[in-house]
């Protein structure tokens, strides 16, 4: 090879290293996302050299390429605690588990009433949650059209796992994805039932108890299915009723809950 | 051994103290850095509910449409408050409330934090929040005697964000007028279950 061939492999050797140069653009998300999820030294390699993954022939080599692609397997699933979560749900009532609203002697079911429910948690640990919320409650009555009470109350929850919502256990964090609940609190709002001699007033749903379970969808996304009763200390319930005792409402409610 | 031997050799103990990371969602690359307000607009189908007062007179709520616009700024990627300028169209029997209605709302976004932004993307960002305001009224068909009433609501929906500069919303919110006192039913506060879908820009 004479000085024209050797001059030629160098011209090629420009090419390829310039080629094989990676790009010192600006900083890129994207990139870093891979570098960490792939291993640097992986996307590294790649970006510097044209690596094809390949078996190593002999055991010795199924070794060295074991690690080949496993950063970034579907298998593997990062689940980090959050701190927080929000929910948003509506409630069905049921009505014979619920006391008969009272017009002066007669008593009537209620019936084809419901409760929205919007709230915000705290997960404080792996298996305690502290939660507030808004719920209105309307309800509807059996053989009594045109009539209806509604409830607006703020609440506030404590709610503890029957299992821990996840594991912490060396590099490895175990999820689980059906974990029943309970959970106790109160609750204050306005109450009202509509019409002539209707109870209303300042009302209090003490003790507030639910029981349920909570399925993830995801890491982060769940459906919470409860039983709620509440104890309302209020006014009476219904119209020209009593004005003492307590009156117990109970709910069996549906919610999102997103954990951030 | 003696202790006393020890003291003989050159030691120094220091407390290595690792930087804590902020995951909050409140660094550089938050979000809420990045696209710090937002303006949007939504379309409001409100369901005003029916009311009996203390002497049984009945008034049955009906359906209206309206529209929003809001100004927000992100406090946190998690947190923003926005400012609500709600028209109010209210409906009962013949009568009808037409409110300006502004409302200051307190919103969590249900952003996941910047640990988790390193593995996943973000498209549905879940919310619920809670607003408080003022709605100034002008009645037909029937006679007001307070002009300005005082609003509360409740909030939750589903963030879409097309891009970073781009977001469809679709939420519920549940509003509740404290008693504008109309002529006869003196008591009715106007509430409703509302359906919002609208569209913010990010910048």
């Amino acid at each position: 090879m004479g000085v024209k061939g050797m001059k030629k492999i160098s011209w090629l050797c420009l090419g390829l290293a310039i080629a094989g140069t990676p790009a010192f653009a600006e900083y890129s998300d994207k990139m870093f996302v891979r570098e960490v999820s792939r291993g640097l030294d992986i996307v590294g390699a790649e970006l510097n050299a044209y690596v094809v993954p390949d078996v190593a022939p002999g055991e010795l080599g199924r070794d060295v390429y074991q690690s080949v692609g496993v950063a970034d397997s579907s298998d593997i699933r990062m689940f980090i605690p959050t701190s927080m979560y929000m929910r948003a749900g509506a409630g069905l009532n049921l009505g014979f588990a619920t006391d008969k609203a009272s017009v002066a002697d007669e008593k009537y079911e209620v019936q084809d009433s419901y409760t929205i429910q919007i709230g915000l948690g705290w997960n404080l640990s792996s298996y305690v949650r502290a939660e507030i919320d808004t719920q209105t409650t309307t309800l509807k009555f059996a053989d009594l059209k045109d009539r209806a009470a509604n409830y607006k109350t703020v609440g506030a929850m404590l709610y503890f796992d029957f299992a821990r919502r996840y594991v912490m256990d060396g590099d490895i964090t175990r999820m689980r994805h059906f974990v029943p609940f309970m959970g106790l609190g109160a609750a204050l709002g306005h109450y009202e039932f509509e019409g002539v001699n209707g109870a209303n007033g300042f009302v209090i749903a003490a003790p507030r108890a639910t029981l349920g379970f909570n399925v993830m969808l995801t890491d982060l996304i769940g459906i919470d299915v409860a039983y709620q009763y509440q104890m309302m200390i209020g006014d009476g319930f219904g119209w020209n009723a009593k004005k003492n005792g307590v009156d117990n409402i109970s709910n069996v409610i549906a919610s999102f809950r997103v954990n951030f | 051994m003696s202790a006393a031997a020890n003291a003989a050799i050159p030691y120094r103990v220091e407390q290595v103290t690792m930087p804590t990371p902020v995951v909050g969602g409140n660094d550089d690359e938050a979000f809420a850095s990045e696209h710090r307000f937002y303006v949007g607009g939504m379309y409001d189908f409100s369901m005003w509910q029916s009311y009996t007062d203390e002497s049984n007179v009945h008034v049955d709520g009906k359906n209206t449409s309206s529209f929003d616009i809001v100004a927000g700024v992100r406090v946190y990627d998690t947190f923003r408050v926005e400012a609500n300028y709600a028209r109010t169209v209210a409906k009962f029997d013949d009568a009808k409330l037409d409110g300006n209605t502004i409302f200051i709302n307190g919103i969590f976004d249900a952003r996941i934090d910047s640990m988790y932004r390193l593995f996943r993307k973000q498209y549905l960002i879940p919310y619920v929040g809670a607003g408080v305001g003022l709605s100034l009224n002008k009645a037909t068909n029937v006679k007001i005697d307070e002009k300005t009433s005082p609003v509360i609501a409740a909030m939750a929906g589903l963030s879409i964000e097309l891009g970073e500069y781009f977001t469809i919303d679709a939420g519920y919110r549940y509003m509740y007028m404290f008693s504008p006192k109309f002529d006869g039913v003196k008591d009715l506060a106007p509430t409703a279950h509302q359906f919002r879908v609208g569209a913010r820009l990010n910048f």
